[in-house]
């Protein structure tokens, strides 16, 4: 359904997100009513059938109520999380069931990379030789 | 308001389960546990600091920038018992393990490296388990973090010295000292920091106060702290000894019938639960706290004036912590970016007086580490054997009849100073300098308690000067510190000029050679040049034993031993301000 969806709009393809690692929202009054999710884990799914793609730095903007609006289909498998929301009141526990759901339209932002460069030399665990007096 | 939301999918959840399991079945081979799924070594911290410091110092190197010239790791495994207990029934228990990391990385060289400038100590959280792995991977990226962030300040501090006029004391003074290399390796004595070593003394002590229905409130807070300490440098030092330091504090605090708060506390020190002193002496002394502080109640009120003061008891280790403990620290303070007078600057008001007279000609006093015991056998915190920069502690003459002589250093040297004396010591979460170890204050003729008495005596028929003699001065590392007090001393910053008064809590005043218990006042104007209106030195030394900069073992144990301290000339100011009313009803303990 997302290929075809992708292939409607003119799209070379869709994208499949499996991971968030969480997200905020601003719900003070007066403030913009936005949320932006930051995910882990997103694939491009091409419409012409090649592999899916593994892509890394999208977040997903947007606002709630439109966002809801544009759901097309929902699947059957439900999936459970469990974390902590921070309210006004702090953070609590919650808990949120869901299928996998398909959004006919929603809007990516790129995510800002830093600057910092990788470490200089390489991990330890990759060195050939094993350490001395723990083998 | 911004809400934000965390989450984990079940998904995610299974491939880190996943992940785990195949690391602990990896590791089966090299485990001491025969089941394979702990990997721990005793060897493994030593071997993982060792192993990535030798590869630190050899191959780290970011394009055509400076190589290390320096690394030391310092890891603290620390292992913390906490009870609180109020009237005889437990409020609060904590146990805490944990172990952390503090990298010294150094690029430059000793005459102009990237510390003693702005940036402080690089301490992070690490594994608390021996994993060599594990350990090694954040040794790995704590020192490529370090390496990457002295780069940066070195260039920082390069471009702030040239658009500097160097100050003279500055020249030539270098930001490193060599000092000889360091070993020492002492056994870890077995046994953790159990909260059942303190329960029962907890328990006991606090519910002594029961029988003392004018103290309003009273908590007993009791800690164990157990820290040991792994120290290794580019320069072979390698220290692995330990420290264990038990504090146990009854406070209680009640309130005049004209609403005036009092307070007074009793600490216990030792190095040990088992080093306490035995319970039964423990509840006198807190019972006799109690009797004072219930007589404070009903005690007049002392009235503003000049006053001749002798400290005695733990007044006068305290007062010499107020007036000398961080003046006497010879580490200069970090060159600043900014250019500007650092006059505000009051770290060390006698750091620049070496050779001059600090304090009246009767005062010595020696900071020596290597003390194995206090007056009376007293156990001392400040005994150490290397410092927290891997060189031996040193014995240093700080003031002789007077006259300041040295100062405490650690390897950041000064003008006059070019070497640490192995007096470089860190609170857990910050960098090294030169702090207190055991500072020994003495008298060169000192007197017996009635001869202070004497003293006091001939000072008040001079006339026109009270005579007090202060036995406790407040403390503001006690727990349950009280908020009024707090919004008082704020309020004084804002007002008024010169240094906080000193608040102490049990005063008795000295007329015609009775002692009378008086409340309500403050010392006002005691700086560390009142050590020159010190006319007399009592003989027998009392050691206080606190941590510094933070408590349990977060804080850097320290002792100050001193004598009873006669200071001729004190600005007494009765306490002031409005105070809330007492209780409407009476204690509750008041009725059976």
């Amino acid at each position: 359904m997302l290929r075809a969806e992708a292939k409607r709009q003119g799209k070379l393809y869709g994208l499949a997100f499996r991971d968030i690692s969480g997200g905020f929202t601003n719900t003070a009054r007066g403030g913009p009513q936005a949320f932006k999710v930051l995910p882990i884990l997103v694939y491009r799914v091409y419409v012409d059938g090649r592999p899916d793609e593994l892509v890394r730095g999208v977040d997903l903007v947007g606002t709630p109520l439109s966002a809801l609006s544009k759901i097309m289909a929902a699947s059957n498998d439900y999936q459970t999380f469990n974390g902590y929301c921070g309210a006004e009141s702090g953070f609590v526990p919650v808990s949120a069931t869901s299928p996998s759901l398909l959004v006919q339209q929603i809007e990516t932002e790129r995510r800002d990379k830093g600057s910092d460069k990788p470490p200089v030399l390489p991990a330890p665990s990759l060195l050939p030789m094993p350490p001395k007096g723990i083998r | 308001m911004i809400r934000r939301f965390t989450l984990r999918t079940p998904g995610v959840s299974m491939a880190l389960g996943v992940l785990a399991l195949g690391a602990s079945a990896g590791a089966a081979d090299v485990a001491g546990d025969p089941a394979g799924r702990v990997r721990t070594n005793d060897g493994a911290v030593q071997s993982a600091m060792r192993d990535e410091l030798a590869r630190s110092m050899s191959d780290l190197r970011l394009g055509d920038e400076a190589h290390p010239y320096y690394l030391g790791y310092t890891i603290y495994d620390l292992d913390q018992a906490t009870v609180n207990a109020t009237l005889g029934a437990l409020t609060a228990e904590h146990a805490y393990r944990g172990r952390i990391l503090r990298t010294d990385l150094r690029v430059g060289d000793p005459s102009f490296d990237n510390t003693n400038f702005e940036g402080g100590a690089k301490v992070e959280t690490i594994p608390l388990e021996d994993d060599y792995a594990a350990l090694r991977r954040e040794l790995w990226l704590r020192t490529d973090e370090a390496y990457k962030s002295a780069l940066e300040t070195l260039a920082r501090k390069r471009a702030a010295a040239e658009g500097q006029a160097a100050a003279e004391d500055e020249a030539a003074v270098g930001d490193f000292s060599k000092e000889a290399v360091a070993h020492l390796e002492v056994p870890f004595p077995a046994g953790a920091a159990d909260p059942e070593a303190l329960r029962a003394t907890a328990r006991k002590l606090s519910s002594v106060l029961a029988d003392f229905p004018d103290i309003a409130s009273s908590r007993v807070a009791a800690t164990f702290a157990i820290v040991r300490r792994r120290f290794c440098s580019s320069e072979g030092s390698v220290v692995d000894d330990n420290q264990r330091t038990v504090r146990i504090d009854v406070v209680a605090e009640t309130q005049a019938p004209d609403g005036m708060k009092l307070k007074s506390f009793v600490p216990f020190t030792a190095l040990t639960p088992a080093g306490l002193p035995p319970l039964a002496d423990m509840e006198k002394a807190v019972r006799a706290m109690a009797k004072e502080l219930s007589a404070m109640r009903t005690a007049p009120v002392a009235t503003t004036g000049a006053g001749a003061v002798l400290f005695e008891g733990l007044a006068a280790p305290q007062l010499v912590k107020l007036l000398l403990g961080d003046q006497i620290a010879g580490t200069p303070p970090p060159r600043t970016a900014q250019a500007g007078s650092d006059e505000g600057n009051d770290q060390g008001a006698l750091a620049n007086k070496l050779g001059q007279k600090v304090a009246a000609a009767i005062l010595n006093a020696v900071d020596d580490p290597s003390l194995a015991a206090g007056p009376g056998k007293a156990p001392l915190y400040g005994a150490y054997k290397i410092d927290d920069e891997g060189v031996a502690a040193q014995k240093v003459s700080v003031i002789e009849h007077g006259v300041l002589k040295s100062l405490l250093m650690s390897r950041t040297p000064r003008k006059e100073i070019a070497h640490s004396n192995g007096h470089a010591r860190a609170p857990k979460f910050a960098a090294p300098r030169a702090r207190v170890g055991t500072l020994v204050v003495s008298g060169t003729r000192p007197l017996p308690h009635a001869a202070l008495l004497d003293e006091l005596g001939k000072i008040a028929k001079g006339g026109g000067v009270t005579t007090y003699v202060v036995k406790l001065l407040d403390d503001d590392s006690l727990p349950g510190s009280d908020t009024d007090e707090l919004a008082t001393l704020l309020a004084f910053g804002m007002g008024s000029h010169g240094p906080p008064p000193v608040h102490p809590l049990v005063v008795y005043r000295l007329d015609h050679g009775k002692e009378t218990l008086v409340r309500g006042l403050l010392l006002e104007n005691l700086v560390p040049r009142s050590l020159k209106d010190i006319t007399a030195v009592g003989a027998d030394g009392v050691a206080d034993n606190f941590l510094e900069g933070g408590a349990g073992f977060s804080g850097v144990p320290t002792t100050i031993v001193s004598p009873p301290l006669l200071v001729a000339d004190v600005d007494v100011r009765r306490q002031s301000g409005r105070n809330r009313k007492p209780p409407l009803y009476p204690s509750p303990l008041a009725r059976h």
